[in-house]
């Protein structure tokens, strides 16, 4: 993603367009103009934009078909549609194809603006783990995959790290040294009651009932080492879509599941 | 000479011979008619004789009638109509009485049509009645009466049915025009509403900071432009019905970030009893937020001069207590959630009509928003309720069943 974000704003109201593109360039991004779907899928080809905020009822093309095929040639472009008055099937279908969400008109522009902030954010992740070697690995997986990744093996310093600095999530080993993991996610917990913690343990049968009492203390969910990386690349991948659809208005849940190895997180993508 | 008297003493022979065939002929008829015979006398309505069958349909010998009168064979209540039928038949103005009372020895009535002739007997002006027994016939009449007054009666009720069935289907088509209308309604304006937005966001962007009256003004054109979207929504949640996508979720957050959606002013306080211990209920968390957001701006509106909202959350046992199709008490766990303030109160009147669709005591809306927040509820396997006192404030209670009471 280049320094400055470029935003699609698809809306056949050319007030409608103009005054959001003017807020969007006022707020420090690079903005592009379609009036149609036809217009938006042509941009998405040759201008390469970051995200698209697109309204559902335009003649021709419609937001949602529109959507099809941006994302048959974009898969990973973040989507937002806008509409006065979306059919139930037009926003389960919007949901469907991978938009983030649908948002009422008028729309809420501080709403927008704080999502497309939290998206140009850095992808961060914290590692809370006593083995240097498992670290190390993981950090390595996870910055070649584009995440910012820092690591903590003291369990006293975990809150000292999160202050300030954004993180996406924190990956916790139940055991470690000298403290219980539940502990530190207690206090995680705590302070940060919506930070989405991912509980991490190498003993598959002595701990469950750990496992099960971090779930009820709120971690997000607990996978077992060794991580298979696609299902926690998955899992991380979840809780982002889902912190920037919880920006939108759309709720955040916990899952608060066991992911075991051979059962990869579920991914709501298509 | 002789021979005159001899004739006329044949003659008068021959007369009392015809009078006694006459006589015998009256008697056999008389005796013998189907009808009960019963002459009486104009004057003292006293009865000279009768035949056989009067005397049976009466219960009184034929020796008995001469003691009696018109008044001893009719129920006293009767007795006024009867004797004027008498008159008018006396005067040959009426030949039928029909459906006359009459009274038996042992007091039953039985009904007669009476068919009279007025004649002179031994100088007596006499009127002789022919009885007819048409109690039968009354009672068929009657059953036939009744029967064309339920009939007539049905007939009423399903026109009535059929009115109102008519009017509710006007009633539906007119809701469907209405939401459509809603529909097309609120796109058009959400548009225009949603550009209005976006200009004042945008001028408070760029404007420098220290032109106060510029903002207050913005923030008036601001506030205005969420009043008219509301009222749109309204009319748009109205129109359309959302199915509820319920998963398990903690009320209290929703109502922590209702409370914090909303703009609440300074002279009120707010007070949210929202225990950790709550169980997570199964709602649609975007219908419930609406519902509390909604709850919450009519505490706040009912309270111009200021005064305290309260939310409190608890669970409760007997959800199913107040359910008409519920056996088991007690085994319904619910939670409710109180939305109270210290407004102004609802006066007993406009409770009742609460509820009802377009009813408002707002200077500015359209008397949706509880219809819909009702409706968002029950969506929800919810319910609302509400207790009110003027000048003291009101409370809206949601019950909604907990995740063992689904099972």
């Amino acid at each position: 993603m280049s320094a400055v974000m470029k935003i699609l704003v698809v809306e056949d109201d050319h007030q409608m367009s103009k005054t959001i593109c003017d807020i969007l360039r006022v707020k420090g991004y690079d903005t592009l103009q379609a009036y149609t779907g036809e217009e938006a899928v042509t941009l998405i080809r040759s201008a390469d934009p970051d995200c698209v905020l697109m309204d559902i009822k335009m003649p021709v093309m419609n937001g949602v078909e529109a959507l099809r095929m941006i994302k048959e040639l974009s898969p990973e472009i973040p989507v937002v549609l806008m509409s006065a008055f979306a059919t139930e099937a037009q926003i389960t279908e919007a949901q469907k194809l991978g938009a983030y969400t649908v948002l009422d008109k008028p729309i809420d522009i501080q709403m927008v603006l704080s999502f497309l902030s939290c998206l140009k954010r850095e992808k961060s992740i914290l590692i809370v783990d006593d083995d240097p070697v498992f670290s190390k690995t993981l950090k390595d997986i996870l910055q070649s995959r584009g995440y910012c990744v820092e690591t903590e093996a003291d369990p006293n310093k975990v809150l000292g790290r999160m202050e300030g600095d954004y993180k996406l999530a924190v990956l916790l080993d139940l055991k470690l040294n000298n403290r219980d993991g539940l502990n530190v996610l207690k206090s995680i917990r705590e302070k940060y009651p919506t930070k989405p913690v991912l509980l991490a343990t190498s003993h598959q049968e002595h701990i469950s009932d750990s496992l099960k009492q971090g779930l009820q203390i709120g971690a997000y969910a607990c996978l077992y080492k060794t991580l298979e990386t696609e299902t926690l690349l998955s899992t991380i991948k979840e809780i982002r879509r889902k912190k920037l659809s919880a920006l939108l208005g759309e709720p955040f849940e916990m899952p608060r599941r066991i992911v075991s190895e051979g059962a990869p997180a579920r991914d709501e993508k298509p | 000479m002789a021979g005159g008297l001899r004739r006329e003493i044949a003659g008068r022979k021959q007369a009392e011979q015809e009078l006694k065939e006459s006589e015998q002929r009256f008697k056999t008829v008389f005796d013998n008619n189907n009808d009960g015979l019963l002459v009486s006398d104009i004057e003292d309505k006293k009865f000279l004789f009768g035949n056989p069958v009067i005397s049976r349909m009466l219960g009184y010998g034929e020796d008995e009638l001469p003691n009696l009168t018109v008044a001893d064979i009719h129920p006293a209540e009767d007795l006024a109509y009867v004797l004027a039928q008498f008159e008018k038949q006396a005067k040959k103005e009426v030949a039928v009485a029909e459906s006359i009372p009459v009274k038996r020895k042992d007091g039953s009535v039985f009904f007669a049509d009476i068919n009279s002739a007025p004649i002179t007997l031994g100088g007596r002006k006499c009127l002789m009645g022919a009885f007819r027994d048409v109690t039968v016939r009354k009672q068929v009449e009657e059953a036939v009466r009744k029967l064309n007054e339920e009939l007539e009666q049905k007939v009423r009720e399903r026109t009535e049915q059929l009115l109102a069935a008519q009017g509710e289907l006007v009633r539906a088509e007119k809701l469907a025009i209405l939401g459509q209308l809603a529909g097309s309604v609120g796109h058009e304006l959400r548009n225009p509403l949603g550009v209005i937005n976006n200009a004042v966001y945008f001028l408070k962007s760029v404007l420098p900071q220290d032109n106060e009256t510029v903002k207050e003004y913005l923030d008036i054109i601001k506030s205005e432009v969420d009043i008219s979207g509301r009222i749109i929504s309204d009319l748009l949640d109205f129109s359309r019905t959302k199915t509820p996508h319920a998963y398990p979720t903690s009320i209290s957050e929703i109502v922590k970030r209702s409370l914090h959606s909303c703009a609440i002013p300074e002279t009120v306080t707010v007070e949210a009893d929202l225990p950790d211990t709550l169980p997570p209920v199964n709602v649609d968390a975007v219908q419930m937020g609406q519902v509390f957001q909604n709850l919450i701006l009519n505490a706040v509106q009912a309270m111009q001069k200021g005064g305290s909202l309260r939310i409190s959350a608890k669970t409760i046992s007997d959800f199913g207590l107040q359910n008409a199709d519920s056996t088991k008490k007690g085994e319904h766990p619910a939670l409710e959630v109180a939305v109270s303030d210290t407004g102004e109160g609802i006066s007993p009147e406009n409770l009742k009509k609460l509820f009802h669709p377009l009813f408002t005591t707002k200077v500015r809306g359209i008397g949706l928003g509880l219809v819909v927040t009702k409706r968002n509820v029950e969506a929800n396997n919810g319910r609302l309720s509400v207790e009110s006192r003027e000048g003291e404030g009101s409370t809206f209670r949601i019950l909604l069943p907990l995740e063992e009471a689904a099972a």
